[in-house]
């Protein structure tokens, strides 16, 4: 009963066709045919299987909700109430303070072993200093630790899903020197995670893996860093638009420039197209509108681990790798250009001394020979 | 005693085409390795299809590694294989080959004494040609890395071939820190190949100045001298 109720309010509340379209796209991201369209649209409305999601904020900045928000086929609103049970989500639920909590052990216990957690932020491990210090103290939120809320809610969950880059593998706040100890959010609680990394993430993406647990009652595969094999097999230099100018050899050298407005290859600006992994340009954001490249900006490689610490400076090409002497920085090329100038300069060096030695040397071989030959050997 | 020196051949004709082609290769993979690191050369404002500058570089530094692998692995069968002379054990660093090729180092700086006539690989060079094929080796994983990167959802025997490499060099990417590390490793042992090739070539160059036994000729034709001790 529940379920013809539920669908007549589709048909009432959602445009039918907004709703198939998120639907298509799904089936896109996802890598299936036309033919799973109406299927990914049944497993959706499926009242009896809908799962209760639970939404939770660590060290973050709201990026990724404000991404989820930016569904419009469906709007958030229908998203959040008629497609997927959003019970708990600290930013767009109307509930606050005690009667939110409440409402989070409520989800928490009814669907005990079968609500999906979804998790944004990364948490931090250390120790804030003084007295009250607590592992993980630099993260509050009702007297909780960010560490101790995770780890309860994701206890009783049927499966971890991890949004964003923060969550994934810890983003900004893990960069070096990482002051609060923050990681992510499979790596703090030693759990297996899905990760949807980015900054933000594609809600397509999230919600593709959300429908995939929904159809087939499982998690899709995954990579080595927990990615969805479906999003994040491919590189995006791979499936770049600029591509043809990349092997062209036409790249732009500065912003704002004639090249830039021809649309060449950023890889000259710092592109980190070819060392990342997701489907940006397959499945865009803002519906499907935009993608940083096909802005003009380069790709920072914001869906790989480490990012701000592996890929950065964002601009440059070449990275530069940190020299332990006297804290300078020096990029490959100088150090390698530095050693090989060493070692020409030692050649040479080598080559004055010995050289210069020549005679002595040659009349030491002599004097040998001659000593040799009157011994009469 | 006269020293008397003699014409001794030490290399077969197929040890040195490869040592040629090892050369060819290793600078056909720097020059175009620097040009995809940093592409100083643009291709102007024409219609993409026109040009495929980067693509072709990148063929011929794929290419060249091929070239330089095979080389290698062939190189590395006649080590151990060779019917005129197998040189395995020279380039290991053994007790004996390390002492050996420390007492050549005193002697290149000092002059004083004496240096032995070796006819194979001399124990210096051994050391040397043993830490310079590391770095080859450290590249050869790198650059398949980067490579297999390209072809992730490559099929069929391409596929297996994708696997295979990665396979081979996944250890790369945790030993390096993903991609960028591998990248900037793949970088940096370029200049480590750059200058050890340096050295390589000043040292054979100051050793047939030097000490006279054409050690340069061995590669080119064959044959080098030795001291030999005959009769009165
Ligand atoms: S813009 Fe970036 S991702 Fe696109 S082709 Fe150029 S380097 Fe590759």
């Amino acid at each position: 009963m529940s379920q013809v109720k539920d669908q007549t309010k589709f048909l009432t509340s959602i445009d039918r066709r907004e709703f198939m379209g998120l639907c298509a796209q799904i089936s896109v991201v996802l890598g299936l045919g036309n033919e799973m369209v109406p299927k990914i649209a049944e497993a959706l409305e499926a009242a009896a299987r809908k799962p209760s999601i639970i939404w939770l904020h660590f060290q973050e900045c709201t990026g990724d909700s404000e991404a989820f928000l930016r569904t419009t086929s469906p709007s958030v609103a229908e998203l959040v109430l008629d497609i997927l049970s959003i019970d708990y989500h600290e930013t767009i639920m109307a509930a606050s303070g005690d009667q939110a909590e409440q409402l989070l052990t409520k989800t928490m216990k009814e669907n005990k072993g079968k609500y999906l957690v979804v998790c944004e932020g990364a948490i931090p491990l250390a120790t804030p200093p003084g007295p009250a210090g607590l592992k993980g103290g630099y993260l509050t939120i009702g007297n909780k630790t960010g560490l101790q809320i995770a780890d309860e809610v994701c206890r009783d969950a049927a499966a971890v899903i991890c949004v964003g880059n923060c969550a994934s593998y810890g983003g900004v706040q893990a960069q070096r020197p990482n002051p609060t100890g923050a990681v992510g959010v499979g790596e703090a609680l030693g759990i297996k995670t899905v990760n949807i990394p980015a900054c933000p993430h594609n809600p397509v993406n999230s919600i593709a893996t959300i429908v995939n647990f929904l159809l087939l009652g499982s998690l899709p595969p995954t990579d080595r860093f927990g990615r969805p094999l479906f999003a994040y097999e491919e590189r995006i230099h791979d499936q770049c638009t600029r591509r043809s100018h990349f092997d062209a050899g036409q790249f732009v050298t500065e912003w704002g420039s004639e090249e830039a407005k021809k649309g060449f290859c950023l890889y000259k600006m710092g592109c980190k197209g070819p060392q990342t992994y997701n489907n940006c340009n397959k499945a865009r954001y803002n519906d499907h509108t935009g993608w940083p490249i096909g802005a003009g900006h380069g790709c920072v490689g914001c869906s790989e681990p480490k990012f701000w610490d592996t890929m950065s400076p964002f601009y440059k090409r070449l990275e530069g790798i940190e020299v332990p002497f006297g804290g300078v920085e020096a990029t490959a090329d100088k150090v390698g250009l530095a050693l090989t100038g060493a070692a020409a300069v030692g050649a040479a060096v080598h080559a004055a001394y010995t050289f210069g030695k020549k005679k002595e040397h040659d009349e030491r071989i002599i004097d040998r020979e001659k000593q040799e030959k009157k011994e009469g050997k | 005693m006269v020293i008397l020196l003699e014409m001794v051949k030490v290399k077969t004709a197929s040890v040195r085409v490869l040592h040629w082609v090892i050369f060819l290769a290793t600078v056909s993979l720097v020059l175009t390795g620097l040009y995809i690191a940093d592409p100083f050369w643009l291709s102007g404002s024409g219609e993409a299809y026109q040009t495929f500058v980067m693509a072709k570089i990148r063929l011929i530094h794929f290419l060249s590694a091929i070239a330089l692998d095979v080389a290698f692995l062939v190189r590395l069968y006649i080590a151990f294989f060779s019917l005129f002379h197998t040189d395995w054990t020279e380039v290991l660093p053994t007790p004996g080959n390390l002492k050996e090729a420390w007492n050549s180092l005193r002697f290149y700086w000092t002059l004083e004494g004496e240096q032995k006539d070796y006819r194979w690989i001399d124990p210096f060079d051994g050391i040397t040609f043993h830490l310079l094929h590391l770095v080859l080796i450290l590249q050869l994983f790198t650059g398949f890395a980067l490579y297999v990167s390209g072809i992730e959802l490559a099929a069929g025997i391409w596929g297996i071939w994708a696997k295979t490499l990665h396979i081979a060099t996944d250890w790369t990417l945790v030993v390096f820190g993903g991609l960028p590390g591998v990248r900037l490793m793949h970088h940096f042992t370029l200049w480590l190949v750059v200058s050890g090739a340096f050295l390589h070539i000043y040292h054979q160059i100051w050793k047939t100045i030097k000490l006279q036994r054409a050690d340069i000729s061995a590669i080119v034709n064959g044959y080098k001298l030795m001291a030999v001790k005959r009769g009165k």
